[in-house]
């Protein structure tokens, strides 16, 4: 196998990072071990949330407040706002178009009534809750509790009533997820008998916040389709994996890249490399009876952190990154394992590949160590994506600068 | 490595397994494979009575995307196929209609001395009803035409040209031998096209629609009479090359996985196979492949069957097809068509394959093309049916490109 350009992972990171090189015209290979962080996360785009234990309300400003080390200072400000403007087309062309902008941070509310910051939200989130606000779950779906997202919201000074609505009769009566009840929704004809139960629970609230599972397949229109029929602004609220906003995005991603002409293998994770003095040659993952070699001219690492399988944890307290043997920082001390809070600030976090300002994993004394492989997104050290809400920032941030290095605009002619 | 059944304790609960479930997304016979496979293990594991805590694991199609999204490295459907074993097995084995659809090559045997007559009769309703009757093979399921002749014989014929630089040994599999020989004849063709000799070891059924029907015994007897006939071609030429992207997934990786068959044998027979369309992207890879095709200027529609992504290399079809002037192809959006094997002809079963393969089908109404490229022949079979478009192996395509 060959390639320009082979990116492992298939996460927001890579996801983006393969798109922005072909778009560009370099030749591009995905592998990935498994589907990434679309199908886990909130779906909107987080670019930073909090900084300093404090709520960040202009995300762009506060960057040249982070330390030097911070991915968004290495890729620079211009590509994170390249990055999201990028995004927000990309989307937008796709279906999935998105409200906000990086200079102020808006509200996402999810299942348990909190609302966390953000910088872009998928139009069904992006509503405003103000007035009197109806918090509706779908009866039988077991990921949302409407009592306890609206006493949430209520503790956030939001006047928010629970209630819930039947479905019709459908055919997955006996066991759904938010998958199945998002398919469900895609139907014109489950919609239309959806909407009036809906609309009578709705009545005399402003807003209704719904769990978001309005439609999978055809992006925001069957969100768009019901909140007509019901009259009343619908926000989705975030709710347990798998995401469907999530899902949505994931399948536009992949559209593009088959359409684009980027062959992707998942479900067989990249174990190693082959080097040429200071650069990879190939990158070897696992096949069904002996490994594949895919030669490549650059490799670009977007397997994540330690939840992403990126960086694996040893038992003698060192970590490891797992396709280059990259060295990782950021975890000084088996003893600091025992967080206090689950996803709270835990130094396996913030673990990662220090990188230079191309993105090129550095060695201890600072010079990288290949001069072909960049990593992107939740791979990098000196951030912690989920403590200070930037997971999908770093990631375009860094997609857009890779894109740069790797597939330069020509210079027109002079 | 892990056993097939230990990889269920990486399982986080994530769900992302059931959302590429095909089956489950058209039906709720199936509840979908996180339930049936890593969460229905907690009831399985160390109770040795054989009986499972849900039977409708056996709606399961394994077609393996599960598999493939698991970001945990669960091996969601071999688990579940594990599970179906021991269901059968207690149900006391297959059944007729499955010992039946599980031997292709014998079914070929016996209707190739009338093959003209097996299948006028194949096509009337009436004899297809009264099948479905009798046996449980539902009567619109898309079936392979007998032949009269073998791939055997026509390669028997074969005069092979001279001036090879390369040897591989060629595992045609029952579909090419009982029911496709001039696919079987096309990846000849390009092989020597590309001064590859092929060589035709002796072989048999691999038994993966025994393996996939819940028939383990009978499935590990063909597996191991078939790595003693392919042992010897594992060293020498040491290439085994498949063109049936099931079978070829079974000899790399099933045998080990499934039937638990980890001796040096198998493994050498399992590291020698190459898909067709991965081993001639390793010659192009290498500047030895003949790249001077022929326009055809035509669409086609690209399918990757599920069987082929388990062999983890990718879509090399895609790459090879993109060197013929002229074609465009567009790649389809499914996982599954629906059939996976045996699994779409079975009456209780057919409805829910057409339901899954309805996305392909409508993005072939919707795209047009002149014809369906698929690397799997059960695949091809059903959306032949399906579609009513003729559908090609991507090697037949090159084989095309090389003649005009």
């Amino acid at each position: 196998m060959r390639a320009d350009v082979v990116v492992v992972g298939a996460g927001p990171a890579a996801l983006a990072t393969a798109v922005r090189l072909a778009e560009a015209g370099r030749q591009v290979r995905v592998i990935a071990r498994g589907n990434g962080f679309t199908h886990w996360g909130a779906g909107a785009v987080d670019a930073l949330g909090r900084l300093g234990g404090e709520r960040v309300e202009r995300p762009l400003e506060a960057v040249g407040r982070l330390p030097e080390d911070h991915p968004y200072r290495l890729a620079g400000e211009a590509a994170l706002r390249d990055g999201l403007d990028w995004f927000a087309r990309f989307a937008a062309a796709a279906g999935l178009a998105h409200a906000g902008d990086p200079d102020r941070n808006r509200d996402q509310v999810t299942a348990l009534g909190v609302l966390r910051p953000t910088c872009l939200l998928p139009e069904p989130a992006a509503g405003p809750l103000s007035g009197r606000v109806a918090v509706v779950n779908f009866e039988g779906f077991r990921d949302f509790s409407p009592a306890l997202c609206a006493a949430g919201l209520r503790g956030a000074g939001v006047d928010a009533v629970p209630a819930s609505v039947p479905l019709p009769p459908w055919d997955h009566a006996r066991y759904f997820t938010a998958v199945e009840l998002a398919r469900a929704i895609d139907d014109d004809d489950f919609r239309r008998r959806l909407a009036p139960g809906l609309a009578r629970a709705a009545a005399g609230a402003d807003v209704v916040v719904v769990p978001a599972v309005l439609g999978v397949r055809g992006g925001h229109a069957p969100w768009a389709d019901l909140q007509r029929l019901v009259g009343t602004p619908l926000v989705e609220a975030a709710t347990a994996p798998p995401s469907i906003p999530g899902l949505r995005l994931f399948a536009a991603y992949r559209r593009r890249l088959d359409a684009l002409g980027v062959g992707w293998q998942f479900g067989f994770p990249a174990v190693g490399v082959e080097r040429d003095g200071d650069r990879v040659t190939a990158v070897r993952s696992e096949g069904a009876s002996r490994e594949v070699v895919t030669h490549c001219q650059e490799l670009v690492l977007a397997t994540g952190g330690v939840a992403g399988h990126g960086i694996e944890a040893n038992r003698d307290g060192t970590l490891a990154e797992v396709v280059a043997g990259l060295p990782v920082e950021g975890f000084p001390d088996r003893t600091a394992f025992l967080g206090e809070r689950f996803l709270g600030e835990h130094p396996l976090g913030a673990a990662g590949v220090r990188v230079d300002a191309e993105l090129r994993p550095m060695n201890a004394s600072g010079s990288p160590v290949h001069a072909n492989v960049r990593c992107v997104g939740g791979l990098l050290a000196g951030h912690d994506p989920t403590v200070e809400g930037s997971r999908e920032g770093v990631a375009l941030a860094t997609a857009t600068r890779t894109a740069e290095l790797l597939a330069p605009t020509p210079t027109p002619a002079t | 490595m892990l056993h097939v059944e230990q990889t269920a304790d990486r399982c986080i609960k994530c769900n992302v397994c059931n959302t590429v479930c095909p089956v489950s997304a058209v039906t709720d016979l199936f509840p979908g494979p996180k339930y049936e496979g890593p969460q229905g293990q907690r009831f399985r594991a160390g109770i040795d009575t054989g009986d499972s805590p849900d039977h409708s694991l056996d709606y399961c199609s394994g077609c393996g995307l599960c598999t493939q999204a698991c970001p945990e490295g669960v091996m969601v459907a071999e688990i579940n196929q594990v599970a179906r074993e021991r269901l059968v097995t207690a149900r006391g084995g297959l059944g007729l209609r499955d010992k039946l659809i599980s031997r292709p090559s014998l079914m070929g045997r016996l209707a190739r001395p009338v093959a003209p007559l097996a299948n006028l009769l194949m096509a009337a309703r009436p004899v297809r009803l009264a099948v479905e009757k009798a046996i449980g093979v539902h009567r619109a399921a898309a079936m392979p035409r007998f032949s009269g002749t073998t791939f055997r014989s026509w390669a028997r014929h074969h005069r092979a040209p001279s001036d090879a630089t390369r040897t591989v040994a060629y595992f045609h599999g029952c579909a090419v031998q009982e029911f496709e020989p001039e696919m079987g004849a096309a990846v000849v063709r390009v092989l020597e096209r590309n001064r590859v000799r092929v060589t035709f070891p002796r072989q048999a059924c691999c038994g993966l629609p025994l393996v996939s029907n819940g028939g383990f015994d009978a499935g590990r007897a063909a597996a191991v009479r078939l790595v003693g006939r392919l042992r010897a071609a594992a060293d020498d030429p040491g290439v085994i090359v498949a063109n049936s992207t099931s079978c070829g997934m079974t000899l790399k990786a099933k045998y080990r996985e499934l039937l638990g068959m980890d001796d040096a044998a198998t493994r050498a027979v399992s590291r020698a196979v190459y898909d067709i369309c991965e081993y001639l992207l390793e010659l192009a890879d290498e500047d030895a492949l003949d790249r001077s095709f022929a326009p055809l200027p035509a669409k086609a529609l690209y399918h990757p069957p599920c069987q082929l992504m388990a062999h983890g290399v990718g879509t090399p079809a895609l790459d090879l097809l993109a060197m013929v002037p002229g074609l465009e192809v567009e790649r389809s959006r499914a996982g599954c068509c629906g059939t996976a094997g045996t699994y779409g002809t079975k009456v209780e079963k057919y409805q829910i394959a057409m339901d899954v393969g309805a996305s392909l089908f409508e993005q072939v109404a919707q795209a047009r093309p002149d014809f369906v490229v698929c690397d799997s022949e059960t695949c091809r079979w059903h959306i032949a049916k399906a579609t009513g478009l003729p559908v090609y192996h991507p090697v037949q395509v090159l084989d095309r490109a090389y003649q005009v």
